[in-house]
């Protein structure tokens, strides 16, 4: 005390001075009773002096503890505390905590699992598909050997010849095999089936180091022709079709009416190298392909119908193999120089896995970017929350300081909080992609992974580990503002700023990411959207609407001639069109849209211009154009007499007739398709070009035969096309029961709508919209969940300037002005980014688009207005509360 | 937007005059209560408790620093504040807003006008 401040003086400054909160108090004492003094000096003691000094004490006492400011953090060490124990301590206070404010904590969990669910549903494909070895051995020596046609560079299957002289060469690869999809009927049975197969060189389960559970795999010379009646058999058909009876080695089965003796099974863990690089095929049974040298020859080498994986050998590297199989091919067209592909192509060997992976890699590659982004948004939301949380406890954390927790304990005080929330929105997220992906098979049938991704140990390893960081990241901040008071003392210091402005910026500068970040997940989405509507608008040359596909196979065995094919497919349709609501039925080799295996020699008899084409081939019965609805440009349809003509006519595709008549009449001139002979052919008429290859793909050239007889190519499987508006189901009865007075033994497959075919054909377009959009429409809510929280703030933080200015005459509409100003701000600044972003990533997004460009200005435009009015939205009502100010109020409240 | 939005610190009268006298130049908290008497002849007088913790908040937000003593110590052991660069700015927008407010009163003749 003071030299003046004595006795009964001294005694009721104490007294006043304990009317302070004990913090303030020690803080200050010293201070304050020199002030003290001061006053009792220049005022006199008198009993007015006291009272105004108790008073103020008073008011000032219940102010500061209503205020309920906390002393600055004091540097008192626990010292000694587990750090583990400690760090499970405050997990355990944090879920208690939460669990007093549910509603909160479930908001917040929720948005946490959206973010992490949608990352790990895209990691567990990204992790079967591309980091999730193949089960096979060393699968990195494995290689997809394909022909590549110059000067486009499109890839193409080989021919039986060019394997044979590869497999002879060995250029740097050790082993190979030839490889084709195969289907046939498996009769003997109560019920004949269709079944998947594949037709295989011997070595093949060797070269993927698979043995069979039960027997052998095929040997050497089974792929010498008249030796190969034998097959391997799958676990599943097994299992299915004989019970697994470990007896069936060595008896016979009846395939296509071949009698094949079964010598091995695989095991059910085997996944069939075409269940990958086939999306969608499973093959039950494995036949050796017959190799025959002797019967090689012009037409053997052009026709390119199998599929060829090989194994590096080891030491060699991919360029060396690509070399040496190139010059095994060189070989092959010296052998053969009149071939029509020659010189035109080379070979490629690409690693099984990028041949796997390829189409979807930049799929993944897309989606794992919008993920990204989406948890940043979410964590980012999460963390402003807990902010503002924090702002509401900070009353708290003090009493926490005040009873001696340090530094570390505080900062951990405020991140447990957010790591709990991180962990459980990542269990909750892990629920959620595994529904998410147990409906992806519906979306997206067609993954190249045979048993599906998975949510196993890795991928919950992966979303645990990012839930916990997004928890870390998301918890720091709040963390940090927790002893705002100490940190703003260091900021200060270094800075000469305050710690509130600081902070404000960084507040803006997340929301500004979110809605930039939003207009880039929703421009995505939106130009994929338009991209399928786009490709549901592509004129596909023909009439999709109630068109409806059977798959019916007449055993070769039992229909081994054109004629008899013919026979029962004529017979087949004749009874058909008998049906109520049939309007038209027709069959073909081909169907629109899903042609497979193509790329035939077609030659134009033109004095100065023989060159080969190569065009897409079909036969089709003569009712094909009208089913389908393709419409004539000249000359005229097949008909019955077409049939039976010998060596008939052909009908052109607009494209394949303009470029090898360009500006004249196709009908009436002649082609060869019947390489290397020359058979001539009248062309009888032209048609408009289909879609053969899918929506995206522009039409090709194409050519169409009859079923007449004449030397052009294998007898072909057809498919049945019935133009009618019963349900597929509806239509497949009918042809069983038509079947069952002509046939029964002929085995109906599965039926299905053009329509829904070409939904398949777009899976990748809509689940990619689907996803885009979902994600866009999660970020904008949390962008204007954002946008209203910083707006709020800054209103509540201004009720004394708005109400001066209401005071002064300022109208709502002015004081809402300035409040969506703020908002308006925001807005543009992040729309802004977001156009840059979106233009800059649009590269990513480019393939997927059909019709319209990543920067398309419509779509860009509609994204950027919806997107700054819901962000105003957001401000508004804000902006309505600080407009209905009463200044009054807003001015006393102090 | 302006950069003072989301200052922690309302500004009530006291905060004001406590801006105003550091404006003036440098003082300890006596120093600062006898200013803002003598400005408004007693009309305001702002208590020791009330004063120091106005202070105390103050410092914290940046609005005023500790001053160290002046060249022309009167008593070395007081703690003397000054303005800082905030607090310039957070004074000068609230006296604008409280200007308005004057010359609006004067155009609807609710205050006399300054004379000359």
């Amino acid at each position: 005390m003071p030299p003046e401040l004595t006795g009964w003086r001294a005694s009721l400054v104490r007294v006043a001075l304990a009317l302070y909160p004990r913090w303030f108090r020690e803080e200050q004492r010293e201070e304050m009773i020199r002030t003290y003094a001061d006053v009792l000096r220049a005022r006199g003691a008198g009993p007015g002096t006291w009272a105004w000094l108790f008073r103020d004490a008073v008011r000032t006492g219940v102010r500061i503890r209503a205020a309920g400011r906390g002393p600055r953090y004091r540097s008192l060490k626990t010292g000694g505390v587990e750090t583990m124990k400690s760090m499970l301590r405050e997990l355990g206070l944090a879920v208690r905590s939460l669990a007093r404010a549910p509603g909160f904590a479930v908001i917040l969990i929720v948005t946490m699992g959206l973010g992490i669910g949608a990352n790990t549903a895209v990691f567990s494909v990204v992790h079967g598909l591309l980091l999730e070895p193949l089960p096979y051995e060393e699968p990195d020596e494995l290689v997809w050997i394909q022909n590549r046609y110059l000067p486009r560079g499109n890839l193409g299957a080989v021919s039986i010849p060019e394997f044979w002289e590869f497999r002879q060469r060995q250029p740097g690869i050790e082993a190979m095999s030839v490889y084709g999809t195969h289907a046939a009927n498996l009769t003997g049975l109560d019920v004949p089936a269709r079944v998947e197969g594949m037709v295989v060189s011997p070595g093949y389960f060797d070269l993927l180091g698979r043995k069979p559970v039960l027997g052998r795999t095929f040997r050497p010379d089974e792929e010498e022709p008249g030796r190969a009646a034998v097959v391997i058999l799958s676990h599943a058909l097994w299992t299915s079709a004989f019970a697994a009876d470990p007896n069936l080695l060595g008896r016979q089965i009846q395939l296509d009416g071949q009698a094949l003796t079964v010598v091995g099974v695989m095991g059910p863990d085997f996944e069939p190298l075409a269940a990958y690089v086939f999306p969608g095929h499973d093959p039950d049974f494995w036949q050796p392909y017959p190799v025959d040298p002797a019967s090689f020859s012009e037409r053997t080498v052009e026709r390119h119908n199998v599929w060829l994986v090989g194994r590096l050998a080891e030491g060699a590297d991919r360029e060396a193999a690509e070399t040496g199989l190139l010059e095994a091919m060189q070989r092959v067209e010296e052998t053969y120089p009149d071939i029509s592909s020659a010189r035109s192509r080379d070979v490629v060997a690409i690693p099984i896995r990028e041949r796997i992976a390829g189409d979807v890699t930049g799929i993944l590659k897309l989606l794992s970017v919008a993920v990204g982004l989406l948890l940043v948004l979410t964590a980012v939301n999460v963390m402003n929350m807990l902010v503002v949380r924090g702002e509401m406890r900070s009353g708290e954390a003090a009493v926490r300081a005040a009873l001696g927790a340090d530094r570390g304990r505080l900062l951990a005080y405020g991140v447990a909080e957010s790591v709990v929330i991180g962990l459980a929105g990542g269990l909750v997220g892990l629920v959620l992609a595994s529904l998410a992906l147990r409906g992806l098979p519906g979306l997206a049938g067609d993954l190249p992974l045979p048993s599906g991704p998975e949510v196993g140990g890795p991928v919950v390893a992966f979303s645990l580990g990012l839930a916990l960081l997004a928890g870390l990241a998301a918890g720091t901040v709040p963390g940090l503002r927790l002893f705002r008071g100490d940190l703003f003392g260091l900021l200060k210091s270094s800075t000469g700023r305050g710690v509130s402005s600081g902070w404000r910026r960084l507040k803006n500068t997340l929301v500004v990411g979110q809605i930039a970040g939003t207009v880039v997940l929703v421009s995505g989405a939106g130009l994929v959207l338009r991209t399928l509507t786009g490709l549901k608008d592509v004129d596909a040359g023909f009439d999709t609407g109630s068109l409806i596909l059977v798959d019916v196979n007449a055993m070769r065995s039992d229909y081994p001639t054109l004629e008899s094919v013919r026979a029962l497919y004529q017979d087949l349709q004749t009874r058909l069109t008998g049906v109520p609501g049939v309007e038209s039925v027709t069959s073909s080799w081909q169907t629109p849209l899903q042609s497979g295996m193509s790329d035939w020699p077609v030659q134009p008899e033109v004095a100065e211009d023989t060159d080969w084409r190569r065009a897409d081939p079909n036969w089709v019965m003569p009712s094909y154009f009208e089913t389908y609805g393709i419409e004539l440009v000249e000359g005229r349809f097949f008909d019955r007499t077409d049939l039976e003509r010998a060596e008939g006519g052909v009908v052109l595709g607009e494209s394949a007739a303009r470029e090898m008549w360009p500006g004249e009449r196709a009908v009436g001139k002649r082609v060869n398709i019947d390489f290397p002979d020359a058979v001539w052919r009248d062309v009888i008429g032209v048609v408009r070009d289909v879609r053969g290859r899918g929506l995206r793909e522009s039409p090709t050239l194409q050519w169409y035969v009859t079923m007449a007889p004449g030397p052009v190519g294998p007898i072909p499987d057809l498919t049945l096309t019935v133009r009618s508006r019963l349900t597929p189901e509806e239509v497949r009865r009918a042809v069983v029961q038509a079947l069952s007075v002509i046939d029964p033994d002929v085995p109906v497959g599965a039926s299905a709508s053009m329509e829904a075919q070409i939904d398949r054909t777009l899976t990748v377009e809509r689940l990619l919209s689907l996803t885009l959009g979902f994600f866009g429409v999660l970020s904008l809510v949390l962008g204007m969940l954002g946008v209203y929280g910083i707006v709020s703030y800054a209103v509540q933080t201004r009720r004394r300037e708005f109400g001066l200015r209401i005071a002064l005459g300022a109208g709502p509409t002015r004081v809402r002005g300035l409040v969506l100003w703020q908002g308006a701000r925001l807005a543009t600044i992040g729309v802004v980014l977001g156009l840059v972003g979106t233009l800059y990533s649009g590269r990513l997004l480019e393939s997927f688009l059909f019709g319209v460009t990543s920067r398309d200005a419509v779509t860009l435009g509609i994204v950027c207005v919806s997107v700054t009015t819901v962000t105003l939205v957001a401000a508004y009502l804000p902006a309505r509360r600080a407009a209905a100010i009463d200044p009054l109020v807003a001015l006393s409240a102090d | 937007m302006s950069d003072d939005d989301e200052h922690p610190i309302r500004v009530t009268p006291v905060v004001l005059h406590v801006l105003l006298t550091l404006a003036g130049g440098d003082a300890h908290a006596y120093g600062i209560m006898k200013d803002i008497e003598g400005r408004t002849g007693g009309r305001v007088s702002v208590g020791p408790g009330s004063l120091h913790y106005t202070l105390t908040r103050l410092q914290e937000a940046g609005l005023i620093e500790d001053a160290g003593p002046p060249a022309a110590v009167d008593d070395a052991r007081r703690k003397y504040f000054r303005l800082a660069a905030e607090g310039r700015r957070v004074l000068e927008r609230e006296l604008s807003v409280w200007a308005d407010f004057v010359e609006l009163a004067r155009e609807r003749d609710l205050i006399p006008a300054p004379r000359g």
